[in-house]
């Protein structure tokens, strides 16, 4: 048998930590630069900046963790045939 | 300008650093990714073509059984040999599972590649977030008048509690907060020094602006600066600090 599902699986998880730290990382990066700012309007311009690629580490680790779903099913069809 | 109010410079660093991050970190899980997806997907094809090779290998054992059972009018199979029809039966189950799960990975590789030509949009505004936040950094220390590694104004010193050392360019004399006019003189400027002595509780009870220029006149107007001439082309401006 040839299918190393399982090794599949474990590789996409760890690419999924690495995006969900950076993620964790990156959010409280940018709340703390957000914060130092005083004026209400800057604040939120500043933070509008930083939430756009919050925004887009969070649209990858969502569809990276969606995919290990998938590939986690897939494993679990195939070790019945083992 | 003028609406510029922040705490802390460090702000465009942090937020850079963070950028930066998500430029070096990102290619390597998203290439792992794909090369897993990659290496699963060519995984499953050989077991197909294996399960299907065996499969042929069943139907010749079987048909082989079906003549010798023919031939022989008894039972083709012996005891505790496997019976080919059987094992046929779930070699096709197994290969209908492996070619789903074909299908399944060639989805998920148009959605991997789909999330990849994202990852193109994020280096590109990557590089353009670093360069507008290194703008507004240089705009903001060139306004507050700050060397590349000072953020704030001297603590130390020793001269007895006061807050700035003598050689600062804030410093508190009697009850006046000195400031001398450096190159520029902007409403940044003037903000962060009434934010310092706010935040630095001063006791006194002026802030004073050393050799202004005559340019200088209308923005300290503005903020409610009294000019007053010290000598000739010299001149100061102070403002009575509001208790």
């Amino acid at each position: 048998m040839s299918v190393s599902s399982n090794q599949a699986s474990k590789s996409i998880q760890e690419a999924l930590d690495v995006l969900k730290d950076m993620e964790t990382q990156f959010k409280i990066l940018s709340e703390n630069a957000t914060r130092q700012w005083q004026d209400t309007k800057q604040k939120q311009f500043f933070g509008r900046y930083a939430d756009r690629y919050s925004n887009t580490l969070n649209e990858f680790t969502r569809e990276i963790n969606s995919i290990l779903g998938q590939v986690k099913s897939i494993e679990n069809t195939l070790k019945l045939y083992r | 300008m003028s609406d510029i109010k922040i705490n802390d410079i460090t702000v465009f660093g942090e937020l850079k650093r963070g950028i930066g991050m998500i430029g070096q970190r990102m290619p390597g899980a998203l290439s792992n990714t794909g090369s897993s997806l990659e290496d699963l997907k060519r995984d499953v094809l050989v077991d197909i073509k294996e399960t299907e090779q065996e499969i042929e290998k069943q139907k010749r054992a079987a048909a082989q059984a079906e003549k010798e059972k023919s031939q022989g009018g008894g039972e083709a199979i012996a005891k505790g040999n496997e019976d080919p029809r059987a094992n046929m039966s779930q070699l096709n189950a197994k290969l209908g599972a492996l070619k789903n799960a074909f299908s399944n990975i060639e989805h998920l590789l148009i959605r991997f590649r789909q999330v990849k030509t994202k990852e193109g949009d994020v280096f590109s505004t990557v590089s353009k977030a670093n360069l507008a936040l290194d703008e507004l950094e240089q705009i903001a220390r060139a306004y507050l008048q700050m060397p590349a590694t000072a953020t704030g104004y001297s603590n130390s010193g020793g001269n007895g509690g006061d807050g700035y050392s003598p050689g600062s360019e804030i410093r508190m004399v009697g009850d006046t907060f000195h400031f001398t006019r450096g190159s520029q003189l902007g409403q940044m400027q003037i903000d962060k020094l009434e934010q310092q002595a706010k935040q630095h509780n001063i006791k006194g009870n002026k802030i004073s602006i050393d050799k202004v220029s005559s340019l200088d006149f209308s923005l300290l107007e503005k903020n409610g600066y009294k000019v007053q001439k010290i000598g000739a082309n010299d001149y100061s401006a102070y403002k009575m600090i509001e208790k």
